[in-house]
């Protein structure tokens, strides 16, 4: 009986992890956003699931493998972003003082845009993606694995390595500098623009391959997005702002913490571990577990 | 600590109000929309407090609207009390305490943190009122609340009348009182207010309270006219995203943003669902977006010229942003 | 500072202007409507409210084509008693807080002659008691709730597809929703014809957390008692819920030998789904609210053998041909379940009740609906004085071999298979 306590346990923990795998990509490219910008895109998690969408599109009218799909996704989704942040929230964040609040209500205003659009394409019925491959799982350590869990795991194993790849190359080392202090990197000779709207567009494919991720192994509907914003702001806030180690311990301690609270009370308190655990670190611990970049006042 | 003057904004409203009153005689088909706008009203001016005197945006203030909705229900159906006046300040005065209670540590956060605490707090209730306590408020079912027999409006409207018009003379005495001059100069400039010797933290805990209050009073009064309150739709998160949209869409911090924008934004809600049905969420969330591109102080604030938040003309200079 | 006292001064007494223009200009308009002489009785409107955005949007939407296909049958045919048939569609958005002032408008600003429901029992119980207020009544066919006949049954509301009270040994006549299901339950061994199966002894009980889901909830108990069964998991399943890795490693633990669930068929699927993922092996009846029309949502596309076992609740068998359903069958051949059948079962009804009543007058029309039998596309009718449908016979199925086949009652069909594992 205890060790199949542990099992049945150990299984629920791991599918926390992996639940939490998705929120950590998510995290990185709003931290990514967070750093550079100095926005909150609450739009990020809509903008990730409208990538999910369009892969699951692709699936439907073509029956081309959503994995493979992210090869034309991708570049649609960061021209969307690239004419987001131009034409929206540039013009709005131009005064310094309400930087934070103007970026937050445009992008709000943003993210209902597209979940409704979402609506209107796809209505809000729930879908879900049956590949041929769905039902394939594996046996490890004597735990179940669904392969779709494995692709997640892969995936975010290989853009957090991307990531820190990225960060030691120049664009990178230039994206560092922009993060920690603009105007001196302006002066230095870097072009911030430029800069900025390519972070922008890398982070919204990020969160495209996460939105992606999500949709292949959940039944999603297009109000996810905000929830996942939702939650990907507390990971980036748990684990620090502009820390990717953060970003991803964070998300993963997430997906575990909300697995053990569901099991524990019941489905219906599940979201609720991310608000609560936002508003605890912010109250407690400000800077977050890794954190490096202070929040910017006010 | 204010003092109670009449100004000509309060003239202003009280004519507003006399004109309304022969509205249930007069269009009656139409007196279910007005109490709605009514509602809407007040609840725009309440969440001004809060988010345009004091600068706190709120983007879950229908966590008091439930509270309010909550408090009436329960009174109401476990038969404690049915004097409705009464039963309507207690919900006030319920989501009241909850703000003040909670509003220190939620103060501790600033801007952006703040108005993400509030939405936290508004799901937290819902889940609490739907689940944690529904051997006591019946849960996903919803409590009913009998009108009153044999039914006419005119009760309900002049009641909502009476409630909107003490809400503006509230916001108004204190707009312009010695309290009003405390949270604009909180909302402008924290530090240099507390140097001025004004206690913020506590003036914010009043700040919250009073537009806690207001919010639960309408949402008491939402319960008897409508009859059913239910976790979902009075923890709905439309509500606090349409007061949000109403308030920047009129000018959030001025006096008359709110009452202008409610009025705006109902009307688009009311005829953009007839006309393009799944569109007209789309329609308000592009004007959210316009408003903050071309217009930051919404209506009123664009019209005056005098926007507490962003001045229009002053922000088109460029800054060191750098350009896109 | 002055200055600023000017222009606020000068933009109240602009404001006050326009509000008093405004309002007066309203004034005379509505004095002018309201002394206008009523027009003719050319038309009879039927109101409704339905979610035609949000969250349930595509329900909204069947629910509409349904009405509509109805109104057009009937103007067709030359209306009800001469008078073409109108209807007035209001989105409510699934928004509890915007059902009330609808049915108020729709009562006294549009002057509706008829009104349905909206979509849901949460939905209709504010509806109901404006409806109540007004002394007029709702007429429906495809919600209910047994707190709702309770009130407002025979009075303010006429539900087809709810029975009514009669003298079976089980006593909860509509706190499920269906009867058949309920009277599944109770004669559980009835259904037991799969050889080396067991009499379960330990039991898992979920259903969803909305209204007739907590109202079934809590007569799992009696239920158990009565069987001598051992209820070891109890769950309320969130309705945004779609992962269900918690309940399922809860009931892994437990050891059932049997989960009984209550869920809506696109519900149905991912759990099943999450059930074969993680292992679990106990046999389930997942009985579905959501009638005969199985290819609802995308998540039961190609179900293929997870749906196996299934019990769903038919609303319109296929060897029904009552009332006007081989015309809706024709003109939505891919539905036929409640959503599109729902409200097209109302129109038959207030067509009928109206004729042989005579007029569109409330009083007359409820005593139609009281005293006389109906043929509607769902099931013949005859309205008891609380409401319900004593002629309500509900056919139960279960969803074998991507097809369902007719498992209860058991005089009118032939083969229960029960209960499915799911595939290993």
């Amino acid at each position: 009986m205890p060790i199949d306590l542990f099992n049945v346990a150990s299984n629920l923990i791991v599918l926390g992890l992996l639940e939490g795998a998705i929120y950590s990509l998510f995290a990185l490219g709003l931290s990514l956003i967070f750093g550079v910008m100095k926005i909150f895109n609450i739009a990020h998690g809509d903008m990730g699931i409208l990538g999910g969408y369009l892969c699951y599109w692709v699936f439907v009218m073509y029956g081309i493998d959503p994995i493979l799909a992210l090869v034309l996704v991708l570049p649609l989704l960061c021209l969307i972003a690239f004419c987001v942040q131009r034409f929206m929230i540039n013009p709005a964040i131009r005064d310094p003082r309400f930087q934070i609040i103007a970026s937050v209500m445009i992008t709000y205003g943003i993210a209902l845009c597209i979940s409704n659009q979402e609506i209107i394409i796809w209505t809000p019925d729930w879908r879900s993606l049956t590949l041929p491959y769905s039902y394939l799982s594996y046996s490890i350590f004597g735990l179940t694995l669904n392969i779709t869990r494995v692709i997640v795991l892969l995936f975010t194993v290989a853009v957090t390595i991307f990531l820190l790849v990225l960060l030691r190359t120049k664009f990178g080392k230039a994206l560092r500098a922009c993060t920690q202090d603009r105007e001196v990197s302006m002066l230095m000779g870097i072009n911030f623009g430029k800069l900025a709207w390519v972070a922008f567009a890398i982070a919204t494919a990020i969160s495209g391959i996460a939105g992606m991720l999500y949709t292949l192994s959940h039944t999603f509907y297009p109000a996810v997005g905000l929830v996942l914003t939702i939650k990907s702001l507390t990971v980036m806030v748990f684990g620090g702002m502009g820390s990717i180690s953060g970003a991803f311990v964070g998300g993963i301690l997430l997906g575990v913490a909300e697995a053990v609270v569901a099991f524990s009370l019941g489905g219906e308190y599940r979201d609720l571990v991310s608000f609560l655990v936002l508003v605890m670190v912010l109250l407690f611990k400000p800077t977050g577990i890794f954190g490096k970049v202070f929040l910017v006042p006010k | 600590m204010f003092r109670f003057k009449v100004s000509k904004t309060i003239i202003g409203h009280l004519v507003a109000i006399l004109c309304l009153i022969p509205v249930p005689y007069v269009i009656p088909g139409y007196t279910a929309y007005v109490i709605q706008l009514l509602m809407y009203i007040s609840m725009s001016i309440g969440w001004n407090i809060l988010g345009g005197y004091l600068g706190d945006l709120s983007f879950g203030h229908a966590a008091f609207f439930g509270v309010g909705a909550y408090t009436v229900a329960m009174l109401d159906y476990y038969g404690i009390c049915h004097f409705s006046p009464l039963n309507i300040l207690l919900g006030g005065l319920l989501s009241m305490f909850i703000a003040a209670s909670i509003g220190y540590p939620f103060l501790k956060l600033r801007g952006f943190y703040f108005a993400i605490g509030t939405l936290g707090l508004a799901e937290i209730l819902r889940v609490v009122y739907k689940d944690l306590l529904r051997d006591y408020t019946r849960g996903a079912r919803g409590i009913l609340v009998p009108t009153i027999t044999p039914y006419t409006i005119q009760p309900y409207y002049y009641a909502i009348l009476a409630l909107t018009f003490g809400i503006m003379l509230v916001a108004g005495a204190i707009v312009n009182s010695k309290l009003g001059l405390a949270f604009r100069a909180i909302r402008d400039d924290m530090d240099s207010a507390r140097m001025s010797g004004i206690n913020a933290t506590a003036h914010r805990i009043l700040g919250f309270s009073i537009s806690a209050f207001i919010v639960g009073v309408i949402g008491g009064f939402f319960v008897y006219y409508t009859g059913y309150a239910h976790p979902e739709g009075v923890f709905s998160q439309v509500i606090s995203f349409e007061l949000l949209i109403m308030v920047y869409f009129g000018g959030v911090g001025t006096v008359l943003g709110p009452i202008v924008g409610a009025i705006i934004v109902f009307i688009v809600e009311e005829v953009g669902r007839a006309l393009i049905q799944q569109g007209y969420l789309l329609l308000l969330a592009i004007m959210l977006i316009i408003v903050f591109i071309l217009m930051p102080g919404g209506v009123v604030g664009t019209v005056t010229k005098k926007t507490p938040f962003i001045n229009p003309l002053r922000a088109r200079r460029r800054k060191l942003i750098g350009s896109a | 500072m002055s200055q600023e006292k000017v222009s606020r001064r000068s933009y109240v007494k602009y404001v006050g202007g326009v509000v008093a223009v405004a309002v007066v200009g309203a004034a005379a308009y509505g004095v002018y409507e309201a002394t206008k002489p009523p027009p003719a009785k050319k038309e009879i409107v039927v109101g409704c409210s339905l979610p035609l955005t949000g969250v349930a949007a595509g329900d909204g939407a069947k629910f509409q084509r349904g009405l509509q296909t109805a109104v057009d049958m009937v103007n067709e045919e030359g209306g009800i008693l001469g008078a073409k048939l109108r209807t007035i569609v209001y989105d409510d958005g699934f928004d509890e807080s915007k059902i009330a002032p609808l049915y108020e408008t729709l009562i006294t600003k549009d002057n509706v002659d008829f009104l349905l429901p909206p979509y849901g029992a949460p939905m209709s119980f504010p509806a109901l008691a404006v409806c109540e207020k007004y002394g007029k009544f709702m007429i429906s066919g495809y919600v209910g709730a047994f707190e709702i006949m309770d009130k407002f049954g025979g009075e303010t509301y006429f539900a087809a597809t709810m029975s009514g009270k009669d003298d079976t040994e089980f006593p909860y006549y509509t706190t499920w929703y269906y009867k058949a299901l309920s009277d599944f339950v109770w004669n559980f061994d009835k259904w037991n014809y799969k050889s080396g199966f067991a009499k379960p002894t330990k039991i898992a009980v979920l259903n969803e957390n909305q209204f007739w889901g907590i109202e079934t909830h809590k007569l799992w108990r009696p239920i158990a008692e009565q069987q001598g069964w051992d209820i070891v998991v109890d769950e309320l399943v969130g309705m945004a819920q779609m992962d269900f890795a918690d309940v399922i490693t809860k009931i892994k633990l437990a050891k059932p030998d049997l989960i009984l669930c209550e869920f809506f068929f696109f519900r149905c699927i991912p759990f099943i789904k999450q059930m074969h993922e993680l292992g679990v092996t106990a046999p389930f009846v997942a009985m579905s609210e959501s009638g005969m029309s199985l290819d609802w949502t995308d998540p039961a596309k190609g179900v293929g053998d997870l749906g196996n076992g299934i019990i769903t609740f038919a609303y319109i068998p296929s060897t029904y041909h009552g009332g006007r359903v081989d015309y809706l069958r024709t003109k939505i051949p891919e539905a036929c379940g409640l959503l599109e059948a729902g409200h097209f079962a109302a129109i038959e009804m207030i067509k009928q009740a109206v004729t042989k009543a005579g007029s569109v007058d409330t009083d007359a029309v409820k005593k139609a609906l009281l005293t006389e039998k109906f043929e509607t596309c769902i099931t013949p009718v005859k309205f008891d004085d609380k409401g319900a449908n004593t002629l309500w016979k509900p056919i139960v199925g279960q969803w074998i071999n991507n097809k369902v086949e007719n498992v209860w009652p058991r005089d009118i069909t032939a083969k229960p298979i029960y209960p499915y594992s799911p595939p290993m």
